[in-house]
């Protein structure tokens, strides 16, 4: 029983690295790979924002804020003195981490759509920081001229490279994720979000889980942040207005809040979906909103609540619909924000 | 141009009050909507937009070239509007019971076809509208008041009023606040749930259309109107505390105010930042909101 | 363990992706791109019934990247207009010697993460030669470093002066920059009219925040300070707060920096507020939409400046806008009449450079460009990507707007 599934394991492995390593070099064009590195960074907003809301319960619509913070950090820190990304990358995910504990502060006060208006406010309030400190920012115009990254004398100049690089990154921060939900850490996230009062009662220090849970965020969206000053070589601050804290929502609850494969396939479904149906103007938009309400009304559970549910209806072991043992299932408790 | 201090900061006063006004229509849009089926509705700022165009094509002559007076369409526009609320409800019924981060994207859903009809149906460019009223303005005291300001102060007040009557008074507003804060004893007692938040619903919407429609000739009409509203608007609802009527007023002209003031007095780069800034810290002290929340009765 | 399945599958996602986006290994195996949006096969058809040889060969590719949907729809729709018509009156003259010239149109919804993106496409996917991108200034900051890599012609009318200042050979300005609006209008309003006291009120964005800078600098070097600097969201309508703050300094003259529609509403409450002073300011205020918000009575007496003050300048420019209306059924303003001319331009530089029509040629031939007369007047490209720095003054007077002598 266990050997045709381990060489089944094992193929599976094979044929996943050989095309994610394959991938640039197939790519029909640059275009191609720079929708997928975008994609690559959507993923780990969208990881970082599953660790504080799927998993923790913390409403938190101020994540454009915190990618906007890592993109800076990195900008003027390249700009002014060179410094190059893999300092800008620590740099970024500890300003990043600070300022999403920072946020949490209120969160401990407030709750479920106050909570939200909060994180609104917070983020907006930072977007005009970044809109009117010209001395600083160079305000709307934005900051052009970031270097690309070179390693080991090695230019990583191209979409192509950056690839690699970008693909790294979603790997060590998918397996943190998991470790972390695995841990301890998760655990007492997931008891804060299913019912914080139970979880103070059994010892769980819920404040503390709750600020760690939006600093973690702030940690990937500001590596994402860096990321995506040094790709794009050039910012400004509409970036990271409140819209990208709502796409990268988007993305997550089409792909499964609670679940970290959602963040994947939401943060590459619907980019790619998006660029697929490119081209028919406002009717598109049209068709994307009622997608999503069709989504929200009929699959609260994401794409990943879809397959867990044929899964649980027909016994076929969708391989990617498992239900975890240390994520409990979304669909028969859709209150993720806690009461 | 003699304008002595006092007056300065009256005439900001009365400006915040004006846009406040529009802030606090819009909030009650949230506040009905949310007593009624705890959802909380983020395509109300479109709704607003689109309830705009439903009088304001009138007004202009954009249906057949029918010139219509200004207080018909004005009430054209509001039934309009609370027929698409009246659609829109059963659309949402289900997400009423849902979360609110689904609630949230299923409406930001709905903003989007809304918004992107309107483009379509309308064209993006938008137009300005011409004030009934004469566009001269009343002097008191040093204090500019226009026209068109006064009438979307007074008839915004006459509004509100009348909402907090008919629910207090009226049969059907008894039978709606009675649902509002708890379903299932309401609903045990004979009182017809669905209906009440279907009049709720498009009381919510009527208004949203009456604020757009008041304040048309001092704005600007086009499809990206709603947005900003729409977010100042839930600032409001929240600020007075969700669901609560006086407490959406109340936070609309707190709102509006303390935007007018910031840019008056303060500094106009950081208006907005200096809004939510002062709300964030009012939250803080009073988490339930300004005037305090209604509980909804939910699971 | 499993998840590594999860990897898997999601890498096969994206091969498929690739398999789905490459246009070359579809068996109908079409040069044409037929993955491309459905406007550009629609639009760029010359017509067939004309008299000279209509242009067959194979064709060369431009592209449109722009606001085509959602709220700055305007933008890449008069864009589109402009381009296409210049582009179809040249394919029905024959095209570039013989090769018509064919449009692919793309959407960024005025997202500059979304316009970095379609930079790389139109330069990879669609390799196109030329590329108007964009209206939005930030837009087309953004997209500068891929034009100047990939070798590809950048054409905009965003009117940001950083933009030629990249030090790219391949960005092209087809209007003036900001301070060719500004300095013209304050000198004017200090040398002329003798004033000495200005208000400046300009939105948040890179266009308004950049037009009061160059007010600003241009008043300082007439040794005159602002009174007063105030600032609006691009979404606020209401503007008392800002206007009593002007009102206070007492000034001559309140200057302009934002968007045509917050302009308008603040040169209307402006007077509601009694403001009695004249009141000015650059390309926004030049617009028909500026004067439908503010109301003939409003903007009375105000001065602007712009390129293309009106569609009755000369003859010129009244034979274009009767072809524009015969096209697209309305009148041109000046976005559609500065992405007519740059596409002229674009049109003679793709003339001189061929057979060798590569960007790099283009551009090269782009930059011999001299003595040009278009419709906002005559061109001289500089070695920076400007093209004009010629603006005129106009004074609105009963709803119209009319060059000041």
């Amino acid at each position: 029983m266990k050997n045709p599934s381990i060489i089944i394991k094992g193929v599976w492995v094979a044929i996943g690295t050989l095309a994610l390593v394959a991938f640039p070099l197939v790519a029909p064009n640059r275009y191609v790979v720079h929708i997928v590195n975008m994609a690559g960074l959507y993923i780990l907003l969208s990881l970082g924002l599953n660790l504080a809301m799927g998993y923790c319960g913390q409403i938190n619509l101020a994540l454009g804020a915190f990618w906007g913070v890592g993109a800076y950090t990195a900008a003027l820190l390249n700009t002014h003195f060179g410094v190059p990304i893999w300092v800008n990358l620590p740099i970024g995910m500890v300003f990043a981490g600070v300022v999403g504990a920072l946020i949490a502060l209120p969160m401990l006060k407030v709750r479920s759509h106050y909570l939200a208006l909060v994180t609104i406010g917070l983020a907006e309030t930072i977007n005009i920081i970044l809109v009117n400190e010209t001395w600083l920012t160079q305000g709307p115009l934005g900051i052009s001229g970031i270097q690309m990254p070179t390693l080991f004398g090695i230019a990583i100049d191209g979409d192509e490279r950056f690839y690699y690089l970008i693909l790294t990154c979603v790997l060590i921060g998918f397996l943190v994720a998991r470790q972390i939900v695995r841990h301890r850490i998760g655990r007492s996230f997931i008891a804060i979000r299913d019912d914080e009062v139970a979880a103070k009662a059994m010892g769980v220090n819920a404040a503390y889980y709750q600020i760690l849970a939006n600093s973690i965020a702030g940690v990937y969206c500001g590596a994402a942040g860096v990321l995506y000053a040094h790709l794009n070589t050039y910012i400004s601050p509409d970036i990271f207005e409140f819209k990208s804290a709502l796409y990268v929502l988007t993305m997550t609850l089409v792909g499964g809040m609670g679940s970290l494969a959602g963040s994947f396939v939401g943060g590459l479904g619907l980019p790619i979906t998006q660029e697929l149906l490119r081209g028919i103007g406002n009717w598109e938009l049209v068709g994307y909103g009622i997608a999503i309400m069709l989504v929200v009304l009929f699959f609260p559970g994401g794409v990943i609540g879809i397959t867990r549910r044929l899964q649980e209806s027909s016994g076929i072991r969708w391989p990617w619909a498992r239900k975890p043992t240390v994520e409990p299932s979304q669909l028969e408790e859709p209150n993720v924000s806690g009461p | 141009m003699n304008i002595n201090t006092v007056s300065i900061f009256l005439q900001t006063i009365v400006g915040g009050i004006g846009i406040g006004s529009l802030y606090a229509l819009v909030a009650l849009g949230y506040s009905m909507q949310y007593r009624s089926m705890g959802l909380v509705n983020f395509a109300q700022g479109s709704i607003y937009m689109i309830g705009t165009y439903f009088g304001i094509i009138w007004y202009q002559g954009m249906v057949m070239g029918l010139q219509v007076p200004y207080p018909i369409a004005f009430l054209i526009g509001i039934v309009l509007n609370m027929g698409l609320g009246l659609i829109l409800e059963r659309i949402f019924r289900p997400l009423a019971n849902l979360d609110l981060m689904l609630m949230l994207l299923g409406t930001i859903g709905l903003g989007y076809v809304l918004d992107n009809m309107a483009i379509i149906t309308w064209g993006a460019e938008g137009f300005a509208v011409k004030s009934p009223l004469p566009n001269t303005p009343i002097i008191i005291g040093g204090v500019a008041l226009l026209p068109q300001m006064l009438l979307l102060i007074g008839v915004s007040a006459i509004l509100m009023v009348g909402l907090t009557v008919f629910l207090s008074k009226a049969k059907i507003g008894k039978a709606m606040r009675a649902a509002a804060s708890d379903r299932e004893t309401a609903s045990a007692m004979g009182i017809p749930v669905n209906t009440t938040n279907a009049v709720s619903f498009a009381i919510g919407c009527g208004l949203a259309a009456a604020a757009g429609i008041l304040a048309a000739p001092i704005v600007y009409v086009n499809p990206a109107m709603g947005g900003p509203v729409g977010l100042k608007g839930f600032a409001a609802f929240i600020l007075g505390g969700a669901g609560s009527i006086p407490g959406a007023i109340v936070g609309g002209l707190v709102f509006g105010v303390l935007e007018a003031v910031s840019a008056g007095f303060v500094s106009s780069a950081y208006t907005k930042g200096i809004a939510f800034v002062v709300m964030v810290v009012v939250l803080m002290f009073r988490p339930g909101g300004i005037v305090g929340e209604v509980t909804v009765d939910k699971v | 363990m499993k998840r590594t399945i999860v990897f898997g599958l999601v890498a096969l996602l994206m091969v498929m992706l690739a398999a789905c986006a490459s246009p070359t290994p579809a068996p109908t195996a079409a040069p044409q791109p037929t993955t491309a949006p459905a406007q550009p096969a629609a639009t760029t058809q010359a017509p067939a019934a004309t008299k000279p040889a209509a242009a067959t060969g194979e064709p060369i590719k431009i592209a449109i990247i722009g606001a085509m949907s959602g709220t700055n729809a305007v933008l890449g729709d008069w864009m589109k207009k402009g381009v296409t018509l210049a582009v179809e009156e040249k394919n029905a003259a024959g095209g570039i010697h013989g090769r018509p010239i064919q449009i692919v149109i793309y959407d960024d919804e005025a997202d500059t993460a979304k316009s970095v993106g379609l930079a790389q496409k139109v330069a990879t996917d669609d390799k196109v030669v030329a590329a108007w991108a964009t209206t939005n200034s930030n837009s087309a900051l953004a997209d500068i470093p891929i034009f100047q890599q990939y070798k590809i012609v950048q054409l905009t009318n965003g009117t940001n002066v950083d933009i030629t200042n990249k030090g790219s050979p391949y960005v092209f300005r087809a209007c003036p920059a900001g301070p060719a609006y500004e300095n013209p209008l304050v000198d004017f309003l200090v040398q002329t009219k003798g004033f000495k006291k200005f208000a400046l009120i300009t939105d948040t964005s890179a266009y308004g925040k950049g037009e009061a800078d160059y007010q600003t600098a241009e008043l300082q070097k007439l040794g005159l300070q602002p009174l007063t600097r105030q600032s609006y969201g691009i979404d606020d309508k209401d503007f008392t707060g800002q206007l009593t703050a002007i009102l206070q300094t007492n000034p001559e003259v309140i200057l302009f920096g934002g968007s045509e529609v917050a302009s308008g509403l603040i040169a209307k409450q402006a007077r509601q507020l009694g403001f009695k002073g004249q009141m000015a300011g650059g390309s926004a205020i030049a617009t028909p939409k500026f004067n439908e918000t503010a109301g003939a009575d409003v903007s009375e007496g105000v001065y602007a400046t712009a390129p293309y003050l009106t569609n009755d300048l000369n003859d010129m420019t009244k034979a274009f806008a009767a072809r524009y209306k015969a096209r697209w059924g309305e009148d041109p303003e000046v976005h559609g009449a500065n992405t007519y001319d740059g596409t002229e331009m674009l049109i003679m530089a793709m003339d001189k450079a061929y057979p060798n029509e590569t960007g790099e040629a283009i551009a090269a031939a782009f930059h011999t460009i001299s003595n040009y007369q278009g419709l906002q007047g005559t061109f001289n490209v500089q070695p920076n990507g400007e093209t004009i720095d010629k603006t005129q003054l106009g004074l609105w007077h009963a709803g119209v707007l009319s060059p000041v002598k």
